[in-house]
């Protein structure tokens, strides 16, 4: 994985299953918040090349969304918004990644500072191509023309998947009602 | 803590210039906008109304209003219609015009001045009541709460800001809710010093900056609802030659966050006076945070020495004292905590078996 070097999401990697119905929420929800959040935060860097203030604050924001993913993943609650970002610096990432806090940091180009907007972006956009590339299937993009189609037809399989795995599909209303 | 009962102040004391002018320069922003995307404001009203019934006010709006918009900026745009026969109210759709896209939204004129309404209601509210009114904003009231900012925010097509005159108000209610966030941010921040957890108290207490920079816009006529525009936004502030103890005193608070993530030595002094020194000048002096367990957390033993805390979102987590709730206590104080009980303390609040309540 490019500028750390370790492999994404090493223990679904490895095999190590979870019971099914938290499972498929899990990771329907992580495959949604990277397909809408994440993909918005890389546009908003793409895009603000002349505006380092807010690409900065947007790479906090990307490390919260990471935060609350991994938190999924692992199988918990993720905290409120107050404690990802501080999830993230002080504990890493160990779901998504198994990245330090500081590795972390370095990764999203915050070894400066957490205000400190001289940083660059280079290995947020390195971590994101090697999250991407690893999870599980291809995960649409709404942001494109042909996104919206496969935002839906996405949906469209979760719906069965949790009918499948013996659970509510009602968690995926909100998301329907963000497509 | 009470105050901050006054109405607010008038348009041109809040955004301490000329109304008109400033919506003139903001017609400017948005031209100079969609001259980029070979459009005019004369095409968005005809391709944002569209989508609409009858002749809605086509409102432009979000970070082109604000001269914030970078090449890959969306064109956001809001109808405010008279009726709604075909219920298309509340849905935000997509319209196609040649290369352009832009995404509007319709509401009815009813249902916007009836939340202007209640805006204006929160606005003269203590700041504990407003910003606890913007939290509970999005499940009780019809429009959501960042469609309400764009709205008041927004350029209607024929240049004017048909909204601006509830400005003040937003200004008032936004400034509470960023507020409150910046001293939760703060007391965690502290929480977090004491527990040991050097970068964790960084995170906060960058947010509590963030936050902070967000509550002095607000109260100086610049309200807009994302945070990813603050630092920018605060930039401008200086950059225009806005002084004032509560902008030094955010500085401050910024300039103790320089450097490399945990380095940084005690936070909680610069974060108890910065934050301090806000409160105070925006209508909220005294400052004190109290950590209140969430309604329905239970306890029960888990072995000799522990117990699991059960939260009532449904979630567990174990911990190794009691003494995870905090009696209302100023910020400065609250860095004398024990550090085995301020990491009780931080792991019951991101368990949610506590909250942290900054209006104690």
């Amino acid at each position: 994985m490019g500028v750390t070097g370790v492999p994404p999401f090493p223990r679904a990697r490895a095999g190590l299953a979870r019971p099914a119905a938290s499972a498929v929420e899990q990771w329907t929800t992580c495959a949604w918040l990277l397909a809408v959040e994440a993909r918005a935060y890389l546009e908003d860097l793409e895009g603000g090349g002349e505006q380092p203030e807010m690409r900065q604050v947007v790479k906090l924001r990307l490390l919260e969304l990471l935060a609350d993913v991994d938190a999924r993943l692992a199988g918990a609650q993720p905290p409120g918004e107050d404690h990802l970002l501080a999830l993230a610096l002080e504990l890493g990432l160990v779901e998504v990644a198994a990245l330090s806090g500081d590795a972390l940091i370095g990764a999203a180009g915050l070894a400066r500072g957490a205000l400190d907007t001289s940083g660059d972006d280079g290995g947020v956009h390195e971590l994101w191509d090697a999250i991407l590339d690893a999870f599980p299937g291809a995960v649409p993009d709404p942001l494109v023309a042909e996104g919206q189609g496969e935002v839906l037809r996405a949906l469209q399989a979760w719906s069965k998947l949790a009918a499948e795995a013996g659970t509510d599909a009602g968690y995926l209303r909100p998301f329907l009602e963000d497509a | 803590m009470t105050s901050g009962t006054a109405p607010p102040p008038s348009l041109e004391t809040f955004l301490g210039a000329d109304p008109d002018a400033f919506v003139a320069s903001r017609r400017r922003s948005a031209e100079a906008f969609l001259a980029t995307r070979g459009l005019g404001l004369a095409d968005v009203a005809r391709i944002a109304a569209g989508g609409a019934p009858g002749s809605p006010v086509v409102l432009l709006t979000s970070s082109p209003v604000h001269g914030l918009a970078n090449r890959l900026s969306d064109i956001d745009t809001i109808c405010v219609a008279a009726e709604d026969d075909d219920g298309v109210a509340g849905m935000a759709t997509q319209l196609f015009s040649g290369d352009n896209h832009l995404e509007t939204i319709v509401f009815t004129t009813a249902a916007v001045d009836e939340d202007l309404r209640e805006l204006g209601r929160l606005a003269t509210a203590p700041p504990a009541q407003a910003a606890a009114g913007h939290g509970a904003w999005n499940r009780r009231r019809r429009i959501r709460v960042k469609y309400l900012e764009r709205i008041v925010n927004g350029l209607a097509t024929d240049g004017s800001m048909p909204y601006a005159e509830h400005l003040p108000a937003l200004g008032a209610v936004w400034r509470a809710a960023s507020l409150g966030r910046a001293l939760r941010c703060g007391a965690l921040a502290v929480i977090a010093e004491r527990a040991g957890e050097r970068r964790g108290r960084v995170a906060y207490a960058a947010n509590a900056a963030l936050f902070a920079m967000d509550a002095v816009l607000s109260h100086r006529g610049d309200v807009f609802s994302n945070r990813k525009w603050y630092l920018l936004r605060w930039e401008r502030l200086l950059a225009s030659g806005a002084a004032g103890d509560e902008v030094d005193a955010v500085e401050t608070l910024r300039a103790a966050l320089y450097g490399p993530i945990g380095t940084q030595p005690e936070l909680a002094g610069p974060l108890a006076a910065a934050l301090g020194t806000v409160a105070g000048r925006l209508g909220a002096p005294g400052v004190r945070v109290a950590v209140r367990h969430a309604e329905g957390v239970r306890r029960a033993p888990l072995l000799p020495g522990a117990e699991m805390l059960l939260a009532p979102a449904g979630g567990a987590v174990p911990t190794t004292a009691s003494g995870e709730a905090v009696a209302p206590t100023a910020l400065r104080d609250l860095a004398a905590l024990e550090p085995e009980r301020a990491a009780v303390v931080l792991r019951a609040a991101r368990a949610g078996a506590v909250e942290v309540d900054p209006w104690a």
